[in-house]
């Protein structure tokens, strides 16, 4: 079965994305779905200099899910450039592997992607402008329509590879940030990250996150994500979309294929299930056979238009 | 290498209120696992729970591993009613491991609840009969009874109902009156690590801690599992510990 997927001018062996904050750097989930295994791999957010993170308590479980506050931990532009790329190149040589950008400020994005725009192994850009988890984590440039045209078009200006833009559930308008994007020029727009939320310790009698709050995750935002995907699709049918929120099987990520997308996001599915992209892959081949597509842009889509 | 294995559950006895000693049938994993390292538990379906749970390992037997699991909520009551030839699903070995200490050095095991898993693991494989472990709990009844026990045991518990009475600490520093370890190696609730650090920076003697954090993916990919470290940033349980040098991380 033909499960390549085509997101933008990026070609995909197959639509299974792992997304970013769940898969490390790239290497942690060798034992069981090595990165070449995914049609691409999104490594943490990285950001220009290094962050520690926020205080623990960083997560819990929920009903179908968990929240996370990690605060975009990560080793910094140097270290990233120096250590983790050169360890992820040597380990997955064939990988398709995206950066995922994360910045306070409109220079720092662009400091990222002249550093990281020529280095072989990073085939695309994924914008985080949608971590709900720190003060100025890019959530500023998601809730704000000019700030964000005017990110996408200079990163735009700067990247020599495609360029997606992760977009935020916690908007009334997620048709509108996606349609900026686009006009702005985005290769792609991934809907969507987590959504706030938080948990209360009713022994201790206070906020069980150390930040208080956090992003939901898991299956428990599957179906809203998915309306928002469907949402942007149904807007703005020529916009390559990714989906991302909730997929823990390949029911799921069928969904949002119909719903539009070329290629689907798994990521915290992978904590309860590090076996999870075999899952899915096997469920999408018999689903196609069943239904008798032959390829992902048989039936991408297809619900948007019934 | 990690692994994913579909175990067996060879026995489970209820040894103290809600403590449960698990042997799990799992050769891939067994053949691999080292004093120190954990392993990561599928809630079973009708917990209704969605992250795995990580768990110390107490020991190895033939193409088994035993686990220690004390039933305080809706996982760890799927996973302890669960009886022989039910299937569970482990993944591990996952972790750091304990440091290769000499095998002439006297070690004292310092451990709290189910936190004395990995101390008996590591107690067994060294077989050093000038080595101690001392389990320590509230009362006798979160205790198994001592008869149970390998030989070496001694309890404690801070209304003197079994063993010393005292906390772990405490009757530690009874001990260093008459005797004293080239190292020690604590497990437990982190107020008994607090003061075992504590007992470390007094008497210098080097001091070994397994860390216990709620994780997410347990691989080292989420950094979900932070515990801050006295130089500054943090360390991730899952991947940089469970194990670390009592110094370096702040409680």
């Amino acid at each position: 079965m033909n499960l390549s997927a085509k997101v933008g001018i990026l070609e995909l062996s197959n639509p299974f994305v792992a997304a970013s904050g769940t898969y490390g750097y790239g290497t942690e989930y060798a034992d069981f779905s090595p990165a070449k295994e995914w049609g691409a791999v999104i490594l943490k957010s990285v950001s220009r200099k290094p962050r520690p993170g926020n205080v623990p308590p960083r997560c819990c479980e929920t009903d179908s899910g968990m929240i996370n506050s990690i605060g975009l931990a990560n080793v910094g532009l140097d270290k990233f450039m120096a250590e983790k790329i050169p360890a992820f190149a040597k380990a997955n040589p064939d990988a398709f592997c995206i950066a995922s950008l994360a910045g306070e400020t409109l220079d720092e994005f662009l400091c990222l992607a002249e550093n990281l725009s020529g280095i072989k192994t990073i085939k695309a850009f994924e914008l985080n402008i949608s971590c709900p988890n720190v003060a100025k984590g890019g959530m500023h440039f998601g809730a704000d329509a000019c700030a964000s045209r005017q990110l996408v078009e200079e990163m735009k200006k700067i990247s020599k590879v495609p360029v997606w833009v992760k977009v935020t559930p916690s908007t009334t308008d997620p048709t509108g940030v996606a349609s900026v994007c686009a006009e702005a020029g985005a290769d792609a727009v991934v809907a969507t990250n987590t959504i706030p939320a938080m948990k209360i310790d009713i022994g201790k009698c206070r906020p069980v996150l150390g930040n208080t709050f956090g992003g939901l995750s898991g299956p428990a935002i599957f179906p809203a994500s998915l309306r928002i995907a469907y949402m942007i699709h149904r807007a703005l049918p020529e916009l390559p979309l990714v989906g991302c929120g909730g997929v823990d099987c390949g029911e799921k990520a069928v969904q949002y294929i119909l719903a539009g997308c070329s290629a689907v996001e798994i990521g915290t599915a992978t904590f309860r299930r590090p076996d999870t992209l075999a899952d899915v892959k096997k469920f999408l081949s018999e689903y196609m056979e069943r239904m008798g597509f032959n390829s992902i842009e048989d039936f991408r889509g297809l619900a948007v238009r019934k | 290498m990690k692994i994913l294995e579909k175990g067996v559950v060879i026995s489970n006895f209820e040894k103290a209120r809600n403590l449960h000693f698990m042997e799990i049938y799992l050769p891939k994993i067994s053949a691999q696992i080292k004093p120190g390292n954990f392993v990561s538990i599928l809630p079973p379906a009708e917990s209704g729970s969605f992250l795995r749970r990580p768990f110390s390992v107490a020991g190895t037997g033939e193409k088994t591993i035993k686990l220690v699991i004390r039933d305080i909520g809706k996982v760890t009551h799927a996973i302890t009613s669960l009886g022989k030839d039910d299937a569970i699903e482990v993944l591990g070995p996952l972790g750091n491991r304990y440091p290769d200490f000499e095998p002439d050095k006297k070690i004292w095991f310092l451990g709290g609840g189910t936190g004395i898993a990995s101390l008996m693991f590591l107690m067994v494989e060294r077989n050093n009969s000038a080595d101690r472990i001392l389990w320590g709990g509230k009362c006798s009844c979160e205790l198994p009874d001592p008869a149970q026990l390998p030989s070496g045991f001694a309890l404690a518990t801070d209304d003197g109902s079994a063993g010393e009475c005292g906390n772990v600490a405490e009757v530690a520093r009874r001990w260093l009156s008459s005797d004293k370890p080239d190292y020690i190696v604590a497990c437990g609730p982190k107020g008994l690590l607090k003061t075992v650090q504590n007992l470390s920076a007094e008497t210098g003697i080097p001091v070994w801690i397994s860390c216990e954090e709620f994780m997410a993916c347990g691989m080292g990919a989420c950094a979900g599992c932070a515990v801050p470290l006295a130089a500054g940033g943090y360390a991730r349980v899952c991947a940089d510990g469970p194990i670390f040098k009592a110094e370096e991380v702040v409680l």
